[in-house]
């Protein structure tokens, strides 16, 4: 019973602190988000382009940064760049590393649904005199957005998770806050699971807009 | 009648494969033109490259007198003078009847977005569609995405109306309709360039038929008469025992 008194002692004096680092992994996950599917689109676009220099630029890039796992690039910008005197903020790194890797797994997601397309719908739009620029904005992407909507969800659950990482290049985001209140009373077992609670509330809030949205789209749920 | 849309010796190949070889023809201003052949004989090839989709292999398109090929031609401005109506209607999914009637009208004609509903509408009335402008294509039946396609293609007001196999998807009784929907437009001014195998089609627009084979015209003349060219094995082997 002490302990858990000295655990919730610890979490309330600590809380400013842990409040933060939650704010910090809420900006990191949604500036990610919205960067990573911006860039995902554009890879999107010239992944469809009709020159296939392009394809094969845009495709490299996909396999390239799905192939490589999140913290070596992580750590290649944060520790390994400062060496050619490029010196960036851990929100920097993080926020441009993040945002190479997501925006190739939603460069992915919506290449598959673009696959699934009707291409005669494309070409009934060339038809009417739209250019490819717009048949991509008014046609391609509304379309391939929708059905992508539970990969994106995934995408954007797996952005907050993984966020967690960025302590090791010492961005204080929640997890770290909550390793310090950890070691500062042993209560390994209790702050991690109170972190544990808190990323599943924070997903549940995201699995449920998802859902709204899938609904108002007249989309099945998955 | 001055020629609107004058085709010249048209070939296309695919990777060394002909396509067409060698077509012409002429569409004047408000004709009615019905090409007919077996599937794969290079009908929708045509189709596609008087509208610029497919880029020929050598010939002259001209519409109006303007060699279309050039690279100087507005490629946007001549897909707007020639209406394209798809075999499967090719409506856009995500968006409802009126958005896909009025989607060019806004976006490429300059139209604000109420008028160009407004227009949509009353081009949809004149199918038979309004009462369905907030439905989906999902929501509709086969001849129903028929009636939008063409209300799509028309509302711009092309001069030249291109349709793919527009029975293809439908029963009899629809085909019927879709022939007496384009008697219809005929007689509107559109010139229209009809593709199709379906043989019930052709004879009841009761126009004369391009028949073409392998790439090629093959013979020009009404049902009837092309149906009783008994010496002549490519066409009887299309129309089967009559």
């Amino acid at each position: 019973m002490t302990h858990w008194m000295t655990f919730w002692r610890d979490l309330v004096e600590q809380m400013p602190l842990i409040a933060q680092g939650l704010l910090n992994t809420v900006l990191l996950a949604s500036t990610v988000s919205v960067t990573g599917l911006l860039l995902g689109c554009l890879v999107l676009y010239l992944s469809v382009s009709r020159r296939a220099f392009v394809r094969y630029i845009t495709k490299s890039y996909i396999s390239f940064f799905i192939g490589m796992p999140l913290i070596v690039l992580l750590f290649l910008m944060y520790y390994g760049a400062p060496q050619f005197g490029l010196n960036l903020t851990p929100f920097s790194v993080a926020v441009l590393g993040f945002t190479l890797n997501v925006a190739a797994y939603n460069a992915a997601y919506l290449t598959t649904a673009y696959n699934g397309l009707d291409p005669v719908e494309l070409d009934a739009a060339r038809a009417q005199g739209f250019s490819e620029w717009q048949v991509f904005r008014l046609i391609t992407l509304p379309q391939v957005l929708r059905t992508s909507i539970p990969a994106l969800t995934n995408q954007m659950i797996s952005n907050l998770k993984d966020s967690s990482v960025v302590f090791l290049i010492q961005y204080t985001e929640f997890f770290a806050r909550v390793q310090e209140l950890a070691s500062s009373n042993f209560q390994f077992f209790k702050a991690y699971m109170f972190a544990a609670v808190v990323y599943l509330f924070m997903v549940s809030i995201l699995v449920l807009a998802s859902r709204v949205v899938q609904r108002r789209l007249g989309l099945s749920l998955v | 009648m001055t020629s609107l849309l004058s085709i010249r010796d048209l070939t296309k190949q695919f990777d060394g494969t002909p396509v067409l070889e060698g077509v012409s023809l002429e569409l004047a201003h408000g004709e009615f033109k019905v090409i007919m052949g077996p599937s794969g004989c290079g009908k929708s090839t045509l189709l596609r490259c008087i509208n610029r989709l497919i880029e020929p292999t050598s010939g002259v398109i001209e519409f109006k007198g303007q060699d279309i090929m050039q690279a100087s031609t507005d490629v946007s401005w001549l897909r707007q003078q020639i209406g394209f109506v798809f075999q499967q209607f090719a409506l856009f999914r995500h968006l409802t009847v009126l958005e896909n009637v009025s989607l060019a009208l806004h976006k490429l004609r300059g139209f604000s977005r109420s008028e160009a509903k407004s227009r949509a509408l009353q081009e949809l009335a004149q199918f038979g569609m309004a009462g369905f402008a907030d439905k989906f294509p999902a929501e509709l039946s086969g001849g129903q995405k028929q009636r939008v396609a063409i209300a799509r293609a028309l509302v711009m007001d092309p001069q030249v109306l291109l349709m793919d196999e527009p029975t293809s998807a439908l029963d009899p009784v629809k085909s019927r309709e879709v022939a007496q929907l384009l008697r219809g437009l005929s007689q509107r001014g559109v010139a229209i360039i009809c593709v199709t195998h379906d043989l019930s089609l052709a004879e009841s627009l009761l126009q004369d038929v391009t028949f073409v084979d392998s790439g090629r015209i093959h013979a020009v003349g009404s049902v009837a008469s092309l149906a009783q060219r008994v010496d002549d094995p490519v066409i009887q082997h299309f129309f089967g025992h009559r």
